[in-house]
């Protein structure tokens, strides 16, 4: 292990990441959970998707977020917890990175319509910042304690 | 002290496996999420397969609602009566008191003969190809905005012939900081944030007879659509929306005005 992952993986280090991370989820996704429409809305305005498969993808990836983040919180299979995070994070960011590059500006989707940040440096850099929390808490303790 | 499942060699398949799981489980829960609330009727559920919502033109079938079939505007709104019939064909009436028209013409109240058709949504098959203009339009003629309770979209073309006529409340739904850098001349900005936050504010604007406008930016941006929408919710019967917002403003050569928004809605 290097020395860097050596020190972030420390279990004190990592059930922090680990729980601030999976509050973060829980956030996010319970806001798309509770308003459908306008999250189906937002997945729609990033224009990614095929528009028949925006439905599906906005009333899934809430709950896969919530079980990863109730992973997380729980410390349940909080690695396979970080890792589903680390995925939805990854997408998160090219979405919005590319959204950013094409100069779409609306409402950012990112905790449902609780906050309407469009699309720029301010939410990209957010986006990387967790996507690097999830890489982190994805980090297998360092051997010999219960994290 | 004991290890704990990670300080044994966790290996990488319990790592997909767990993956797999929360993956797989968070599919399931959504679907059945959405199942249940489709079952209970919930506004709140989602159609499986999205499709193109497509709000239906002002002018009436003939007139795509894109930028490009500006020009088909102008032949669609030929004569308040003729054309009423049209337009009125191509959305659902709605049954309530006839509105006052803006201009000078007598309102031609002609409903559709249907009774309430579903949504404009359904609409969302390809637009007919227009037909050609067959009578001179009259120019000074702005086309009467039946009630509806949806939105409907203008063209670029009337949207500009009714804010030279003064016949139409322009609304500006972007933030007011980009209202300050330039906007419609005329319009009042009404931040679909704001509106978001607090819905009275749709419910209290004044439009008086006059029939509403909402634009944002560009076609790209959905926040004219949603204010339209909120706007129908608030109350407001005669609800427009002008796609090409101040992008396609620009394009077109129309001046804009800089500064501070006018006034917030009462």
């Amino acid at each position: 292990m290097s020395p860097l992952a050596r020190t972030l993986a420390h279990p004190a280090a990592l059930r922090i990441a680990r729980t601030a991370l999976g509050l973060v989820l829980l956030v996010a996704a319970l806001g798309k959970i509770g308003d459908p429409a306008a999250f189906a809305g937002q997945v729609e305005n990033y224009r990614l998707a095929p528009l028949w498969s925006v439905n599906l993808i906005a009333m899934s990836l809430p709950w896969i977020e919530l079980l990863a983040g109730l992973a997380l919180v729980l410390g349940v299979r909080p690695r396979a917890g970080a890792v589903v995070a680390l995925l939805c994070m990854a997408v998160f960011t090219v979405a919005v990175g590319s959204a950013w590059a094409r100069g779409l500006d609306f409402e950012c989707g990112c905790f449902g319509k609780a906050s309407a940040a469009t699309v720029g440096a301010r939410k990209f850099t957010e986006n990387v910042g967790l996507t690097l929390l999830a890489a982190i808490a994805a980090l297998r303790a360092r051997g010999g304690a219960a994290s | 002290m004991s290890p704990s499942p990670e300080s044994r060699s966790e290996t990488g398949a319990d790592l997909v496996r767990g993956v797999a799981l929360i993956l797989a489980a968070g599919l399931a829960l959504g679907f059945a999420y959405n199942a249940l609330q489709r079952g209970a009727g919930s506004t709140q559920a989602l159609a499986w397969v999205r499709e193109e919502v497509r709000l239906a033109s002002l002018e009436g079938p003939a007139a795509a609602p894109d930028s490009t079939a500006a020009e088909t505007g102008d032949p669609a709104a030929a004569s308040a009566g003729d054309g009423a019939q049209a337009r009125v064909e191509a959305v659902p009436a709605h049954p309530g008191p006839p509105a006052r028209s803006p201009d000078d013409a007598p309102p031609a109240q002609e409903r559709a003969p249907h009774g309430t058709a579903p949504a404009p949504a359904a609409a969302s098959a390809a637009p007919p190809v227009p037909p050609a203009p067959a009578t001179a339009p009259a120019p000074d003629a702005l086309p009467d905005v039946p009630e509806s309770n949806e939105p409907r979209e203008v063209s670029y073309a009337l949207a500009k012939r009714f804010h030279d006529a003064g016949a139409a409340l322009f609304v500006d739904a972007r933030t007011r900081g980009e209202f300050a850098e330039g906007h419609i001349p005329g319009a009042r900005s009404l931040p679909f944030d704001d509106v978001f936050e607090r819905p009275e504010l749709a419910r209290q604007l004044e439009a008086g007879a006059r029939p509403i406008i909402a634009y944002c930016g560009s076609a790209d941006c959905n926040l004219s659509r949603d204010l339209a929408f909120a706007l129908v919710e608030g109350g407001h019967r005669r609800v427009l929306v002008f796609r090409g917002g101040i992008a396609e403003w620009r394009a077109g050569g129309a001046a804009l005005d800089e500064g501070g928004p006018a006034e917030h809605s009462p």
